[in-house]
């Protein structure tokens, strides 16, 4: 762990130290090459000044001014030579023609000797030759030394720059790694006492709104999903027990009784007819509960194994109402839809479908004749509503939000044909999408409203 | 017709092979998946059973290896799991089926002689049927009846559709809801019902022969006797 932290650290000051002795190096790059330009026009306005000089007075003029500019120093570090054919010092600040080291065109450049002190130094020059007349041999040009240290004094900037950001890097990395790691060394304490058996620990989240509160926020949901998916198997588990007893203690007082008669003058052969389809009806009512414990607990615990995709909503409406439809007339209720457009959701759609005709089979089984059941979606606050309303009954207020709990029954919920876990399904659909299903008065009769969010797992409605 | 039946339950394979074969088929029996592949490469069947779970080689993965040797023998998987499922729904739109654990053996019967008369695999589907004097133009959309033209919703004529390219075969309620609406559970009423008795009401009603028929504890039939 520690030494992650020095590491991240070491890398955090090398890439600090890189960029910045690269954005030194181009600084310098175009300061000389701005310098150089400056420096070589200088040069070529002075020369022709000379030359204009020498353009008035001939030779004369022409050492006149020179002299004047050494004199008064009209330009720093400047470089003047004149000689004639023969290579003699006319005028000028240089002992001799020097020796030239590089040549383009008129522009020279030379290293000239120069006593400082007791100690003798060589500083770079650059010039332009001129031919101002017959025999003579004019040289304008400017020491480069400052030029020359400028490069020595950004190399030194750079290394003091690198040294300072290096160490700021290091400490800033190492504190920065030091925080990180401890927050990561909380988060795998609190995972191993997880791991351990402690289910109802959850990872410290500081408030300090960073990414490690967003993470620990997340993995809280995730650890919260993970529980209540536990509870739901373990419910589902007393459940599936407790719904499968009845129609099997139906069955078994049949089997015996048909045995117990087996043979007696008033069983006759045994298990007749009549028994066994009665075998074959509790049969298939525990098959119905098994199906939808399954169902429920696939749906709660998100492990539905189908992939999710684009549902017209308003289609699905439209399908489910036609199917039901001619089961309404016959009980002589009104089945009506109204559908906003547009209402598309990404989703499972043969749960969803599921749902909402459990909601409409609901509806219908508590209708009585003369009644009406309308179906309508609508986007209520960007979330997407499907109600199924109807004139029956109702559910009693105190019922009504444990209706949908997950294998809650209500005692007074008459099973019928079916599970009756239809409300309990069609809830669960709705929290698998990430939605809702509420259980509202419709005075009188019940508003069942399946809620579904815009963003539904899998993608956005397309 | 030759099929083979892949199942590693003893008691309910024996229940299996002796209902299949008073249906008429002539069933072999594998108790396992390695063996249930080696016996469906090795013999032409005109339709495979087989279990989702099984020993050695799931039934998923038996339709996958057949497949790949591409031997097109129609499969119907059997299985306790759910039916929503993407690879169950991969099955259906292969052309394959899947029926789940525990389930009426009309059901059953219904869909082995479903997916085997699929697996003979016709020419292109015909656009016109008919039944007795009961004619349907499927591309017109009309539907006449000894000559009179009787008027259905678009369902109906779907539904009636569904049941003419099954004529004389026996159709149940859940395949009826996953043909014609698309809708794979029960809806645990007789929603279906009540769409039929439309039906009839619209193609039987006035006539002496019915051609619509229930049948009992399976489902329905249209057929001309």
């Amino acid at each position: 762990m520690r030494t992650s932290a020095l590491r991240l650290s070491v890398v955090y000051a090398a890439s600090f130290a890189a960029a910045l002795v690269g954005l030194v190096f181009v600084i310098y790059l175009l300061t000389t090459r701005f310098i150089d330009a400056e420096v070589d026009a200088v040069i070529e306005r002075d020369a022709l000044s000379i030359l204009e000089a020498y353009g008035r007075g001939g030779t004369r003029g022409l050492i006149t001014e020179l002299d004047l500019r050494d004199r008064t120093f009209s330009r720093i570090n400047a470089v003047y030579l004149l000689t004639d054919a023969e290579g003699f010092v006319i005028a000028g600040n240089l002992p001799a023609w020097p020796v030239m080291r590089g040549r383009d065109g008129r522009w020279v450049e030379f290293e000239i000797e120069v006593m400082e002190g007791d100690q003798e130094l060589r500083r770079p020059v650059r010039a332009m030759v001129q031919e101002p007349g017959p025999g003579l041999r004019l040289l304008v040009g400017t020491d480069l030394s400052d030029r020359r240290d400028l490069g020595r004094r950004f190399a030194v900037a750079a290394g003091i720059g690198t040294l300072l950001v290096t160490l700021i890097a290091l400490g800033i990395g190492y504190r920065q790694s030091q925080r990180i790691l401890t927050r990561v060394d909380a988060v795998s304490r609190t995972c191993k006492e997880i791991v351990g058996g402690n289910l109802a620990r959850r990872l410290p989240e500081s408030g300090d709104d960073d990414e490690f509160d967003t993470l620990a926020h997340e993995v809280n949901g995730l650890l919260a999903r993970l529980a209540r998916t536990t509870e739901i198997l373990r419910t589902s588990l007393h459940s599936a027990a407790h719904d499968l007893r009845s129609p099997m203690h139906r069955m078994r007082l049949r089997m015996e009784q048909a045995l117990a008669e087996e043979g007696t003058p008033a069983g006759g052969a045994g298990a007749d007819r009549e028994t066994l389809e009665l075998l074959l009806r509790d049969v298939d009512q525990m098959q119905r509960v098994l199906t939808a414990l399954l169902q429920i607990a696939e749906a709660e615990s998100g492990t539905v194994g189908a992939r999710p995709g684009p549902v017209d909503l308003e289609l699905m409406i439209d399908e489910l109402a036609e199917l039901y439809q001619p089961q309404a007339e016959e009980q002589g209720i009104a089945l009506t839809v109204s559908c906003t457009p547009g209402s598309q959701v990404v989703g499972h759609r043969q749960l969803l479908a599921q749902a909402v005709a459990n909601l409409i089979d609901n509806a219908l089984k508590f209708t009585p004749a003369g009644g009406r059941v309308a179906l309508c979606t609508r986007f209520v606050d960007g979330r997407l509503e499907i109600s199924v309303t109807d004139t029956g009954p109702g559910i009693p207020a105190g019922d009504r939000a444990r209706a949908v709990e997950p294998f809650v029954r209500l005692a007074n919920a008459p099973p019928r044909d079916g599970s009756g876990l239809g409300l309990n399904l069609a809830a669960a659909v709705a929290r698998l999408h990430g939605g809702s299903l509420r259980l509202e008065d419709n005075h009188p009769g019940l508003v069942a409203r399946l809620e579904l969010p815009a963003g539904v797992p899998g993608g956005t409605p397309g | 017709m030759n099929l083979l039946l892949i199942e590693d339950d003893r008691d309910a394979a024996g229940y299996l092979v002796k209902a299949l074969t008073e249906a008429g088929y002539r069933v072999d029996h594998a108790a396992d998946g390695r063996e249930g592949l080696f016996q469906a490469t090795e013999h032409p069947y005109d339709g495979i059973v087989a279990d989702r779970m099984l020993p050695h080689l799931d039934g998923l993965t038996i339709i996958e290896v057949l497949r790949k040797q591409g031997n097109r023998t129609p499969v119907l998987i059997l299985s306790a799991l759910g039916s929503v499922d993407h690879r169950v729904e991969g099955l259906r739109a292969g052309g394959d089926d899947y029926l789940t654990k525990p389930f009426a053996l009309s059901e059953l019967l219904a869909r082995i002689e479903a997916l085997m008369r699929r697996g003979q695999g016709g020419p292109a589907p015909e656009t016109k049927l008919r039944l007795a004097d009961l004619e349907m133009d499927v591309l017109a959309r009309t539907v006449t009846r000894a000559g009179r033209r009787i008027d259905l919703t678009a369902r109906e004529f779907k539904l009636l559709e569904f049941l003419l390219r099954r004529a004389g075969q026996v159709v149940t309620r859940t395949m009826l809801l996953e043909g014609v609406w698309d809708l794979h559970f029960d809806p645990q009423t007789n929603v279906i019902d009540v769409h039929l008795s439309r039906l009839r009401q619209a193609i039987d009603k006035g006539f002496d022969r019915p051609l619509i028929h229930t049948v009992r504890g399976a489902g329905y039939t249209v057929r001309a006797d």
